[in-house]
């Protein structure tokens, strides 16, 4: 572990805390790719002695078959609107930590409309599966905001950036104001896209603060909430659909790149 | 600068491609949308090119009936082997290739056996030629797919293949018009590496082959030959130019002017200053030129290299005034992706240059 990371648990804190950690984010920001590339990883026991053991049949058949997915250079699907699909893990360092780590997959436009539309504040007026999504980051220790830049830098539409940054800001406002501290943590997925545009803007908070300037000013410099680059998967090919259509796909390969992810107790 | 392998350049028009296509999106401004989109459609005329690298080199000669076409192949060849195609036949293109002997097979649609049949001399494999383009009642000559000659003619010794096309006129006009037009768009779709479309210079080019030529082959046409125009001067030409350039959308075909009679009348007699004179001889080495893999690859860069110059070009003069520097033409992930995607070396670390600005 870097001892230099603030971040990182004392080991008085590793045996006493037990975080649950949920994992949200934006249709497409990489909930889902992030989750069973980490989950791959650290299926076995890790250098560190890190083990991420899945809960549940679910949970295991989930991450094999988006696994062979990808390896099949396709990216999984989205998930549909309403839907709500819980994947459990016991994040285990040896005999230090023993963790529950739930993921959440909705899709993108629950959650918008869930921290979007101010709606968290009448969660019982809400659909089932919106108060279960409300619920679940409630409950968390610690929440990981999944961002893919395209959502706000890469977008051409104003009105589309300022939708995507109300409903994190939102996300984040609620989260951040209730009665039980709950950590926050921006991940910013696909780095390997930005590299070159963080360091032209002199770092990744630095980036942070161009693309989402007011969940910057409100959480990342205030609140000191982390923000990760990640890149999880290393190799990406343009794939023809037809003679002129084309989309960008995972090309298989056992080179993943994926930054460790530290976290306060 | 060292010239990529035709895999990587494959790889490096899929990312151009996806930088353009994700720019346009990006942008609300028509114009610049349009001009992004307009580079991806030239990019990806280059890239189907780039996989006919290793494919076998097709010169498909396409055009209405009645345009010249027999007698042009027939003086670009150096014998008189072509049908002439001037009434109702078969959809099947004729190509010539390489061989010692004169022979002809045919190659039928889902069907192992290839009838072949060899001739002593030119006169009996054009009569014959004739009489498979024009058998249209016999079921068996409907499921030709294509007829492959071959004879022992010079332009062809080092892997050319030359493909007669039945005229658009003959192609569409037939009984099931849809399967017949379907084999000429499919073989143009698959085979063709690059088409020479002929047009007689009085009638120009009309709105019906304009369409034919937008819908099956403008991404492989890069040559647009001239015949009928003995008595043009330059002017005569120029004029034909100024009025028929502005009708294509994206890059215009070179024109070419020939007199196929001409030229064949210099065949016959071995002469020459009149073959140059009929434009023939300029042809046969544009077609040569083409045909010469190391040579294909240069210009394919070229094109790329051109078409980014072109676009930033563009670009620095109609962005001005919207205070659009280079880094807000491109997406700013998308750049990312071309930038990091592959090695920056020869002709990506040159296409990056142009792209940042410096056209």
């Amino acid at each position: 572990m870097n001892m230099e990371d603030p971040t990182e648990l004392t080991s008085v804190q590793r045996h006493t805390v037990q975080p649950t950690i949920a994992v949200i984010g934006m249709e497409g920001s990489g909930k889902t790719v992030l989750a069973t590339t980490l989950a791959k990883r650290l299926s076995t026991t890790d250098a560190n002695g890190v083990f991420l053991n899945p809960q549940g049949v679910q949970t295991l058949q989930y991450v094999e078959h988006v696994w062979n997915t990808l390896q099949m250079g396709e990216w999984p699907p989205s998930t549909p609107p309403g839907e709500l699909f819980e994947l459990r893990w016991k994040l285990q360092i040896a005999g230090e930590l023993n963790s529950d780590v739930r993921l959440i997959d909705v899709a993108g436009q629950d959650l918008r409309q869930l921290f979007g539309k101010d709606q968290i504040d009448r969660v019982s007026e809400l659909p089932q599966h919106l108060q279960t999504l409300a619920n679940y980051c409630r409950s968390a220790d610690i929440v990981l905001f999944l961002l893919n830049l395209k959502d706000f830098m890469g977008e051409g539409r104003a009105d589309q950036r300022t939708a995507n940054q109300a409903a994190l800001k939102s996300a984040m406002d609620h989260l951040g104001s209730g009665d039980r501290p709950i950590r926050m943590c921006l991940v910013l997925t696909q780095s390997d896209l930005y590299e070159e545009l963080a360091q032209h803007s002199g770092g990744w908070l630095e980036l942070a603060a161009i693309a989402v300037p007011y969940v910057f000013h409100a959480h990342v410099k205030t609140e000191h909430v982390a923000v990760y680059p990640v890149a999880a998967v290393s190799q990406t090919r343009v794939s023809w659909m037809s003679r002129i259509d084309r989309c960008v796909s995972p090309s298989p390969g056992s080179d993943q790149k994926v930054w460790t992810i530290w976290w306060n107790g | 600068m060292s010239d990529p392998k035709p895999t990587e350049l494959a790889l490096l028009m899929d990312e151009l491609l996806m930088l353009f296509h994700e720019s346009a999106l990006y942008h609300n401004q028509t114009s610049l949308r349009e001009v992004l989109q307009e580079a991806q459609k030239s990019v990806t005329k280059l890239r189907r090119r780039v996989l006919k690298l290793s494919q076998r080199y097709v010169v498909a000669v396409v055009g209405l009936t009645n345009v010249g076409k027999s007698t042009l192949l027939s003086a670009l060849l150096g014998a008189e082997l072509t049908p002439r195609r001037n009434g109702p036949c078969t959809a099947a293109p004729i190509e010539f290739i390489y061989g010692k002997q004169l022979r002809v097979t045919s190659y039928h649609r889902a069907e192992l056996a290839r009838p072949s049949r060899q001739f002593d001399n030119a006169t009996a494999l054009h009569d014959y030629l004739s009489t498979l383009s024009e058998d249209l009642e016999s079921k068996r000559s409907a499921s030709v797919e294509r007829v492959v000659v071959e004879a022992p003619l010079p332009l062809l010794a080092h892997g050319l293949i030359i493909a007669d096309t039945p005229g658009f006129g003959e192609a569409q006009g037939l009984g099931p018009t849809r399967s017949d037009e379907g084999t000429l768009r499919d073989y143009l779709a698959q085979q063709a590496s690059q088409v020479f479309w002929i047009v007689l210079a009085e009638q120009g080019i009309g709105q019906r082959e304009l369409a034919f030529h937008q819908r099956y082959f403008a991404e492989v046409c890069d040559d647009l030959v001239v015949t009928g125009c003995d008595d043009w001067d330059e002017r005569d030409r120029d004029r034909f130019r100024c009025r028929f350039t502005n009708v294509f959308s994206g890059l215009t075909p070179r024109f070419h002017f020939v007199s196929g009679l001409r030229g064949l009348e210099a065949r016959r007699e071995n002469n020459a200053h009149e073959l140059e004179a009929a434009g023939i001889t300029h042809l046969e080495q544009r077609i040569r030129d083409l045909h010469d893999h190391g040579q294909r690859l240069v210009n394919l860069t070229d094109a790329l290299q051109r078409l980014s110059e072109d676009l930033v070009f563009w670009l620095n003069h109609h962005t001005v005034t919207q205070s659009l520097t280079h880094e807000g033409w491109w997406r700013p992930d998308s750049w990312g992706r071309w930038s990091s995607s592959l090695p920056h070396d020869g002709l990506k670390q040159s296409l990056t240059h142009t792209l940042k600005g410096n056209a």
